[in-house]
Order: structure tokens, then sequence, then C-alpha cells
């Protein structure tokens, strides 16, 4: 089956296809950083749960009228991952999260 | 055992995505000459939850069917999730690279 890209004229689907490569490529260096295996049976829970936190920071964010562009929101992702990843006791080196995130949003 | 999801590329935002089967299907029987109470839920097999994802994923399942079945076995998870099953992470890996090889990053494993 070849697929062919009917929505790919749309620019808001457009819009998130860029906000969803970037959350998915910031996580696998993030990953790979941290030196966690892909196939880590852990990654699905902090997946669920980062998604969870993310899903209500970027509800915040849009309601007190903050502009969330594709690189802010896997900036954000990335930081919802961490945490989650802290609270079950993952050392996390600062700098391997991007900076520039407004922590009032988490 | 290594168990781990199955996921595909949504047609539309091409994040990854996998079907969830969230309650069987509820099975029921017409007959010509009589009347059938009888209504069985019925949970799907692997495959045939694959089937579906038809139309959603940028690749085509039954295309990948035969890819996946080399190194593991389609089950559908206790939550209902599409997982491929191996025997050891030495096939998962190799499945991985395999789908990579075929598909590109269109179709990926995950836990």
């Amino acid at each position: 089956m070849n697929y062919v890209d009917e929505w790919g004229r749309d620019p808001a689907v457009r819009a998130m296809r860029t906000v969803f490569k970037g959350m998915e490529d910031a996580q696998r260096e993030f990953f790979d950083r941290m030196g966690i295996d892909r196939f880590d049976i852990r990654i699905r829970s902090w997946r669920e749960k980062a998604l969870d936190l993310y899903e209500k920071a970027f509800f915040q964010a849009h309601n007190s009228g903050k502009a969330i562009n594709e690189k802010t929101a896997s900036n954000i992702y990335l930081h919802c991952l961490a945490r989650v990843m802290k609270g079950e006791g993952l050392e996390i080196p600062d700098d391997y999260l991007p900076d520039s995130i407004s922590t009032e949003v988490l | 055992m290594v168990r781990l999801r199955l996921f595909g590329r949504c047609r539309i935002y091409h994040d990854p995505v996998t079907p969830v089967l969230r309650s069987p299907a509820m099975v029921g029987w017409d007959a010509l000459y009589r009347t059938i109470d009888l209504v069985s839920p019925r949970r799907l097999k692997g495959h045939e939850l694959l089937m579906r994802t038809r139309g959603w994923w940028t690749v085509e399942p039954s295309d990948l069917k035969e890819t996946v079945e080399r190194y593991g076995s389609l089950i559908v998870g206790k939550n209902g999730e599409l997982m491929v099953e191996f025997e050891d992470q030495k096939d998962a890996e190799a499945l991985s690279a395999l789908l990579i090889e075929k598909f590109g990053d269109q179709v990926l494993l995950a836990p």
C-alpha cells in the first residue's frame, strides 16, 4: 500500500506534526543521554504520567494566555518526563534538560 | 518472555499510535427459523486487532503481519493492547532492526 498524504496541506496538521516530532526527538535524545534502553519497561509508566502532567501544564498555559509553540511544547514535555523520573528516584543532570521554561507552568 | 507494544504512525499527525481493545466484541446470532438469545463476548486475537489499524496507520497492516511474525507472536495484552511477544530481548532487537529496514520509522516497538 502506498501511503498518500491527504492531510499534509493543512497548516494546523503540519504544526501538530512538528510538535509531535519535536517531542519524539527530544525524548529519544534524552533517553539516549540517560543511557535508558528503549525497551526498558519503566518507560511506559513514565510516558503515561508525563503525558498526564503535560496535558495539565499545556491546558494551564493556554488558559493563562502563554504562547506555546512547537519548541516550547517539547521543552514542557521533557520537563514533565524528567519530573516523573526524578519522582521515582532517578538523578537527572540539569544540563540534560532544555532551559527557558517557566516553572510556574508546571 | 518479552512483550512490547506495536505502534504505527497516525495517517494525519504522524505520531506513534497503537490500537487498544477497550471491550470485547459482543457477538450474537440470528437464525432463519428460530430466535437465539445467546450473546457472547469475544476478544480479538492479535492479528485481528492489527488489521483494525487499516486506514489509521501510514502502513498497510497486512504488509506488517508477516514481518512481525518472523520474530514474535501478535497478541492482545491484558489491557487490550496490541503487542508482540518474544522469546527474549534478542528477538525484539532483531525485529526492531527489520522493521526499520522495511518500514523506516513508520512502525516501532515500545514498552
